[in-house]
């Protein structure tokens, strides 16, 4: 009998599974340990929650112990907003620094955007699938409803800004993209409650404008005409359409003109290219990317998500 | 709701399990009780397989179908390989990840997977055949596979607490196992406490220097006081545990 890579693949999956619940109940064990009295079955919700936000990257966290409608750091805020607010560095989007022009210039907006993508935590990645998350917040009852963003024109946009203690003249010197954006981030992010200041909106309109320049220009309409059952597929594949349209976004700001035509607009079908963000973000930081797997981390903050896995002590020769 | 007194601490760790303890134990410290993290949603339902005869039938159809002749991939044409023979969509796990909780998260395949927990199917069987699905649809590999199976286990988790199923982790019934293991902790608390109470009156009784001489004539029979002045400390408790 030959090799079978199902079988070794299959062997694998049981052994990973089997030892995940170890680790949990490792983990069930070692919480009480320090926290006396708490049941095991309470454990295991609170640990399974504070999993799912960090992995979702925060997108979740409208979805999970009720999540939404609470600003974190206010009274009444949800442990699950609480736990997102020390991401507030990464999500400026200021990882590689600002205000280099050209060629630099490119890269830092290239790589600000791939942080953000890559990292994860909370903010980019919450406000595009966090809409997703929305959908299924009542899970008990398992409505489909409200499976889009709440905020669907610049009407309700500018009635969500007023409560953020924006001022007018603030909120009409944005455009009507920008504020449906910056709209939906307050609500993704805050929960809809609470201050939202020039630095939130300021990182809003740069994931906004993410957005609007990936989706919009009219070579995707063409595009998505021309391939109609793919656009549909790639819409409905969530999440994955939020990384392609970072990444587009990433391929203009290197490659030029978003407006020519035949460019996807973020819709990206080809494989890995040099103008994937990762390879971008891998040679800014000097991380070799064959050895990507070695920084799949997790966390709450910006160094999550390029932290090596291991570091093995090496012998030094003389 | 408690106003928390500070912010969370910086968390990074290649484990999900230790970022997960190390913010609830995180949380409880800046001031959130467990039932704030994971509130009570009421009595769980329990995820149990119910026996339905046309599933029976799908499942003997399924397996009875043809499999490949042995060899018969050593024949297919190199220029058209299968979708896992050719570069992966997501080299990179962050993205894998973030399809896959795109997917998951979908309130499609939210009521799919909340249905099939219910049923008792098991989060690890769950999160392997989504996973293997899509490594067989090309994307992402082996690896990345196995990178992704601990959070996707985790995300799915969640998604039973939410929906207040009692649900399975690999095997049936087994998050029964964390409420033995909750009986026998509190049993053994018991036990500590009263042997702890039986101590404490050992010790109070022979600090007082009470001795069996002194003990007035006719309480207690002769043969037992006889019997305690020979053996003394040997004299083992009634509750203690016998010899084996």
């Amino acid at each position: 009998m030959g090799w079978n890579p199902f079988k070794k693949i299959k062997k694998a999956i049981k052994k990973v599974a089997s030892g995940i619940k170890k680790v949990v109940k490792k983990t069930v064990k070692g919480i009480k340990k320090v926290v006396k009295k708490i049941s095991s079955s309470k454990i295991l919700k609170a640990l399974a929650i504070a999993a799912a936000v960090v992995v979702t990257g925060g997108a979740a966290v409208a979805a999970f112990t009720g999540g939404a409608g609470v600003a974190a750091g206010t009274a009444g805020s949800t442990f699950a907003n609480w736990m997102m607010t020390t991401s507030q560095a990464v999500t400026g989007g200021a990882l590689f620094g600002t205000g280099a022009t050209g060629v630099t210039g490119a890269l830092q907006t290239a790589g600000n955007v791939a942080a953000q993508t890559i990292a994860s935590p909370f903010k980019s990645i919450g406000t595009t699938a966090g809409n997703l998350a929305r959908g299924v917040t009542n899970f008990t009852g398992l409505t489909d409803a409200a499976s889009q963003g709440v905020v669907q024109d610049s009407a309700t946009a500018q009635n969500i800004l007023g409560r953020t203690g924006l001022t007018p003249e603030e909120i009409n010197a944005m455009s009507s993209a920008e504020q449906m954006g910056a709209a939906q981030s307050y609500v993704d992010i805050k929960g809809g409650t609470g201050t939202f200041t020039m630095a939130d909106i300021d990182a809003a309109r740069a994931t906004t404008n993410t957005t609007v320049a990936s989706v919009s220009p009219t070579a995707m309409d063409t595009w998505s005409q021309r391939n109609p059952n793919t656009a549909k597929f790639l819409t409905n594949v969530g999440t994955g359409v939020a990384t392609s349209v970072a990444t587009g976004y990433a391929m203009q700001q290197i490659a030029g003109d978003p407006e020519e035509t035949g460019s996807m607009a973020g819709l990206r079908t080809e494989g890995a290219s040099s103008f994937d963000p990762l390879r971008v973000y891998a040679a800014e930081r000097g991380i070799a990317d064959a050895d990507i797997s070695k920084y799949f981390t997790f966390g709450n903050t910006p160094e999550a998500g390029n932290m090596p896995l291991f570091q093995q002590q090496t012998i030094g020769v003389a | 709701m408690a106003q928390p007194t500070r912010g969370p601490r910086p968390i990074v760790s290649d484990s999900i399990s230790d970022v997960a303890a190390q913010s609830v134990l995180d949380g409880l410290d800046a001031g959130y009780s467990i039932d704030e993290i994971a509130p009570d949603n009421g009595p769980k339902i329990r995820g149990e397989a119910r026996f339905n005869q046309e599933g029976l039938d799908e499942v003997v159809s399924l397996s009875t179908q043809g499999r490949p002749i042995p060899g018969q991939s050593l024949v297919n044409d190199p220029a058209q390989p299968y979708l896992w023979e050719q570069p992966p969509e997501f080299a990179n796990p962050r993205d894998a990840l973030d399809y896959m909780t795109g997917l998951i998260m979908r309130p499609d395949t939210m009521k799919e997977i909340v249905g099939a927990l219910a049923n008792g199917a098991a989060v690890a069987d769950i999160a392997m055949v989504m996973l293997y699905a899509k490594f067989t649809e090309g994307k992402f590999n082996p690896d990345v596979l196995l990178l992704l199976a601990e959070p996707i286990m985790y995300v799915i988790m969640a998604i039973g607490e939410e929906a207040n199923i009692k649900y399975n982790i690999e095997d049936s019934n087994d998050l029964d196992e964390f409420d033995e293991e909750d009986n026998e902790e509190e049993i053994e608390g018991k036990l500590n406490e009263f042997r702890n109470v039986f101590e404490d009156i050992k010790n109070g009784t022979t600090k007082k220097g009470i001795e069996p001489s002194k003990i007035q004539k006719g309480v207690v029979p002769q043969n037992i006081l006889d019997k305690v002045k020979e053996q003394g400390p040997e004299i083992r408790s009634l509750l203690s545990k016998g010899e084996e």
